[in-house]
């Protein structure tokens, strides 16, 4: 991740500067009594009340949101989904950013057109005893026209990114990482980048994939001058947390190549909001 | 995939293009015979042999890679998964493609230093009849540490996005999407954009399809610039929009053209979308110059990025 990469850098002065600022979006950042209002039918004590279990043994929890009082949503457990996966996805702080962002200023529910009416959790992979990934569909209706709105989910949370540009003889280099992404089925070129491990994060975002993930992106850009020896140094180096299973080789190339160089949507966001920004005269010297 | 997008290419020009427009990635194209190798232990009949049942009701597969002949990779159904959605989800186009993708030059498994052993195959959307979205566990090893990598994959195959910029009366306007995006809770404003639903790899084609029916303009194959055809080959000239988690490959198109104010002022707001796939699409017009921090959409970004970096270097057509 770019915690390894930054680390190596603390002593350059300079600090990131979010690139993604410079959006215009007034993002509503959710805080926590908010979010327990928000679950105003479920008591302290987690599962009390409105869970019920059914004969054919799959949990079910209703809540109610602020934007539909008359209405509460039923969450619903897929087949073969257990109960305390169950739980664990409906406490998580994915699911309840997710509740948050439909009711926030450009959300989903915030003009009382479309109904929430059903959740049903598919899958959760977790990180050890953490929540990684969530995966459910959510049942929202248009009231005009009664259609059902494409409403499948799979929520990995927020994450971060930034672009490395380092001056060296002249020549500006960015910083990447290169590693197997399964996904894909290849080994990937990107910008060093990482999920935010918990419920903190402040950033204002970018959505990298809206239609199918939740994912919001912070972008950040990070100037140095270094000796060449550092980018001698950092070209083929091997970093990453090998108990998490991460494998990744630094990879440095000339700035000026980036946009063709690489496949990845971060790289290509971050030289896009860089160059314009630094067009319009709105980067800090 | 790829190739069909060269071939419509081949039109597109007026003037030179550089070499790096033409250069095809040296990928494996596999055809459906060679596909029949990948599987060399189930039977053309499907599911005659290899599939075992087990007393839990749990269907497996075993699938023989050429990279990895000593070793079939087990596939397995999670529990909850009927054997319909297991059975559709090994015979769709998204498992065949992200298994030739492991396989192809930049691929996982292409120098032999890893290994796949086992898929679980978590969940399957379907659209209709067809598979819409697949959700699977990949086991893959690194032989040197013998640490697993992680595999979770959210599978929905490859995607085609267009920058349409017109210019009216001496401004230049973006043509974007408005629509409720679950996933993210809210309201997106995006560049049309739509999902390749065959096998067939037709990027261009879907993209004007995909224009058609968000934005009701139909825009002419021979004025489609290919903005991914300006990376390089390594790139496999597609961008991805989030590959540590999702398969998605995303082709990137341009289109300019000049309309006159009424054009844009007919766009502006206009509904659209196809009503019975619960689409509701409004179309809005934003000045170019201000894209770029009006919309948080990734595709918009990307597409930005690379035209504005093929114009400065002058690798833009006419």
């Amino acid at each position: 991740m770019w915690t390894e990469i930054g680390k190596s850098m603390t002593h350059l002065l300079r600090s990131p500067m979010p690139l993604s600022a410079f959006a215009l979006p007034m993002r509503l950042v959710v805080s926590f009594p908010l979010a327990q209002l928000l679950h105003r039918h479920t008591t302290p004590k987690p599962f009390c009340s409105r869970m019920s279990a059914t004969p054919s043994t799959s949990l079910t929890h209703s809540i109610s949101l602020p934007t539909q009082l008359g209405q509460p949503v039923q969450v619903l457990a897929a087949p073969g989904l257990s109960d305390s996966e169950f739980r664990a996805a409906i406490e998580s702080s994915l699911f309840r950013q997710w509740l948050k962002n439909l009711e926030c200023e450009n959300g989903i529910l915030a003009n009382g057109y479309m109904t929430l009416t059903q959740v049903l959790i598919q899958g959760v992979d977790m990180f050890g005893k953490r929540i990684g990934f969530l995966k459910f569909k959510a049942d929202i209706i248009d009231k005009g026209t009664g259609n059902k709105v494409p409403g499948i989910v799979f929520a990995r949370g927020p994450a971060v990114t930034v672009l490395i540009l380092l001056e060296s003889e002249g020549t500006t280099y960015a910083v990447l990482t290169e590693q197997v992404r399964v996904p894909t089925g290849r080994v990937v070129l990107e910008l060093p980048a990482g999920m935010l491990d918990d419920d903190k994060g402040d950033f204002v975002g970018t959505a990298v994939r809206e239609g199918g993930c939740d994912e919001e992106l912070g972008l950040f850009l990070y100037r140095g001058c270094v000796d060449k020896n550092i980018i001698t140094q950092l070209e083929g180096k091997e970093t990453g947390c090998v108990k998490h299973g991460e494998l990744i080789k630094v990879r440095v190339v000339p700035y000026e190549k980036l946009w063709h160089t690489t496949p990845d949507a971060k790289a290509l966001m971050a030289i896009a909001i860089y160059e314009m920004a630094k067009k319009e005269g709105l980067l800090p010297q």
